[in-house]
């Protein structure tokens, strides 16, 4: 049985770990992978409701999440993992405890992500109802070596989710998609390759 | 931890083993230099001798067959018309970068033919003329195109007007090409990549496009024309380009040139299609207009009473129409062995215009390509002239044989042999090896670096 990947988003609160997490579990899925989405905020909802952001309550929480992709990744499903997990020792710990792990780092400027604020996390710190943001009043530690980095303030859902399938197909945690090469091209843009490699010679 | 040894492949699409090592390498003082003190030699390429499979062979030691790629272009499965183009996406075997990659190490891409559409690495890939332009995203990340721009301007992926009788504006695109792709190996090397490997394709443009001018026995050629050196003076300017990149390469880095074919004067091209109808292989339902030529699918093939067609390019392709095999086959797969060899022989009898043997080879493609994927495969591979004629598809000429090609001049041809140098500047050899093949590169690669060469590759590493 192939292993299944352990793929860890990482970054701070509105950086789009979720909505690319979710486009992944559907690309996946469509090809035929076996994917589990542990979505952080499900997991804290169902597992840990106990938990909250402290510093060892976040600890506890990547723990958990860092076991249950464990356990899908032995039984050949792949797991995603999107989770703030603010610092290196948390994901360097899911790191060791799996064969294929794909830190992926979710990079967006922080103002950006105040003004996306999908949970109105940040509108209720201004307002002073809680101070435990990551990288706003908590520290964030930036990835040293993720596998991937997103810059989800330039490249758009697409091209992410693109970028994490192909890093997993180099990695060969996936096999490589069969898509034959025309698909890649528009119609203009295939027939204008086509005009130039007439035109070099290589085709008539 | 780095690898054991950085690797620096410099690649030149098409460089001739017989201009290079045999006529000028006294006045390439920087190759001349990798030669003497490096291990040199004639590489053998692929079959067919052609861009695209073969540096894609060279960078995963697996020949076509296995890759499933026989050319840019492509049969869908067992179909007349539809065709692919074979781009990144296409090869599934694993490359040297994915390889290098895996292990940790870092790796730097430019060029590279057959790498558009970009693939994440572990460092960056500038990608080649499959690219529609460079507002596609080309590179990998793509934000580096932002860098390209300040390094280099209008970064060109390859020659836009390649068949032209404007020599002058030829010459001059292949120089600018060139020079802004040598500028960009030596800006980012700043990214220092352990794997740094880049393809300079205007070896290639120049031979095709200028050949006659140069090459006394091209039927061609005409004496105390003004583009007599243009190739020569070309290669100087290369070499001189090297020696700069040399200058800033450190001392832990292994340095590479490869060649993935070489290239010979093309006498013409025979006209496959049109010999196919003259011997009774291919019927079209109506005659096709006088005085002009039709692509074969523009053609109106009776395919109920085609055995065979063909492909043209560098090299002939020719399908057999089988029965159960294609939509409209008419060959009983018991009659296949026998039409294929009846085919074979008369292929190989063909002439020049003048009735000259020109001696045709024509392959078996299960006999080249162990473990080949060879559903795609032509049934039979064609060297007209042993490579010197070109095949054409097109339909309607006068003659089988043509000199002028559909869509402009062209003078050369591919030759089986390109051209490999090694060279550490840690260690002097000066050795000539012989039975160099293209598949021995990946693995060269890997076990210089310290990276374990996979089973499967086809070809074995070289020793320094």
């Amino acid at each position: 049985m192939e292993k299944g990947v352990l793929i860890w988003f990482t970054g701070v609160a509105a950086s789009g770990k979720t909505t690319v997490g979710r486009a992944l579990e559907k690309a996946m899925k469509d090809r035929g992978l076996k994917i589990e989405n542990l979505d952080a905020d499900e997991i804290r909802a169902n597992l840990s409701p106990d938990l909250g952001y402290t510093p060892r309550d976040r600890d506890m929480n990547t723990k958990r999440l860092a076991y249950m992709g464990k356990v899908l990744a032995r039984n050949g499903v792949s797991a995603i993992v999107a989770a703030v997990s603010p610092l290196r020792q948390y994901r360097d710990r899911a790191r060791g405890m799996v064969d294929n792990f794909v830190e992926v780092y979710v990079k967006c400027p922080i103002d950006v992500c105040r003004q996306r604020d999908p949970k109105g996390l940040y509108k209720r710190a201004d307002r002073g109802e809680i101070n435990d943001i990551a990288g706003l009043h908590q520290p964030y530690e930036e990835p040293d070596k993720p596998e991937v980095v997103l810059d989800t303030d330039k490249e758009d859902v697409e091209t992410c989710v693109n970028k994490l399938l192909l890093t997993m197909e180099t990695l060969g945690y996936i096999p490589k998609s069969d898509v034959k090469g025309g698909k890649t091209y528009s119609d203009e843009e295939e027939e204008k390759v086509k005009e130039r490699l007439r035109g070099l010679g290589y085709i008539e | 931890m780095g690898p054991k040894r950085k690797v620096l492949v410099i690649g030149l699409d098409c460089a001739a083993p017989a201009l290079v090592f045999d006529s000028w390498l006294n006045d390439l003082p920087n190759i001349k230099r990798l030669v003497q003190d490096g291990i040199w030699g004639r590489m053998f390429s692929t079959i067919p001798p052609i861009t695209c499979p073969a540096w894609m062979s060279m960078v995963t030691s697996k020949n076509p067959g296995k890759l499933g790629i026989f050319g840019f272009r492509n049969r869908s499965h067992y179909s007349y018309e539809e065709v692919w183009i074979a781009n990144s996406t296409v090869i599934k075997e694993p490359t040297l970068w994915d390889i290098i990659s895996r292990e940790g190490h870092s790796v730097g891409l430019i060029g590279v033919p057959q790498t558009y559409p970009p693939r994440p690495v572990n460092g960056f890939m500038v990608t080649d003329f499959l690219a529609p332009d460079t507002s596609a995203d080309y590179t990998y990340p793509s934000y580096i195109k932002d860098e390209i721009k300040a390094a280099v301007g209008d970064y060109i992926l390859d020659c836009d007007e390649f068949r032209t009788e404007d020599k002058d504006a030829l010459l001059a695109e292949i120089y600018e090409m060139t020079k802004k792709r040598f500028d960009l190996v030596e800006a980012f090397l700043a990214k220092k990549p352990d794997f740094y490997m880049f393809v300079e394709m205007g070896v290639d443009r120049i031979y095709h496009g200028f050949w006659k001018y140069m090459d006394k026995t091209h039927r061609k050629y005409v004496a105390g024309n003004k583009y007599e050196k243009a190739i020569k003076e070309y290669h100087q300017y290369i070499d001189r380009r090297i020696g700069d990149l040399l200058k800033l390469v450190d001392e832990d880095t292994v340095v590479m040139i490869v060649s993935d074919h070489g290239a010979k004067k093309m006498e013409g091209a025979i006209n496959i299609n049109d010999w196919l109808i003259q011997e009774g292989y291919l019927k079209l339902k109506h005659e096709p207009a006088p005085g002009k030529t039709v692509k074969l699918e523009k053609a109106g093939v009776d395919w109920e009473n085609t055995k065979a067609w063909g492909l043209g390019g560098y090299y002939g392709r020719l399908f057999i129409n089988v029965k159960g095999r294609e939509a409209k086959g008419v060959v009983d797969p018991k009659d296949y062995e026998k039409v294929r060899s009846e085919l074979v022989a008369k292929l190989e009898a063909i002439t020049d215009e003048k009735g000259k043997a020109i001696g045709t080879r024509v392959i078996k493609p299960e006999e080249v390509y162990p473990g080949g994927k060879l559903d795609q495969a032509p049934d039979l591979i064609i060297y007209f002239g042993n490579l010197y004629w070109r095949s054409t598809g097109n339909i309607g000429h006068d003659s089988i044989h043509s000199f002028e090609t559909e869509v402009g001049p062209d003078d050369a041809v591919h030759d089986e042999y390109g051209i490999f140098i090694m060279w550490d500047p840690k260690a002097k050899r000066g050795k000539e090896l012989k039975n160099i093949k293209i598949y021995d590169v990946a693995p060269t690669i890997l076990s210089t670096m310290g990276i374990k060469v996979p089973d499967d590759m086809e070809g074995k590493p070289l020793q320094l």
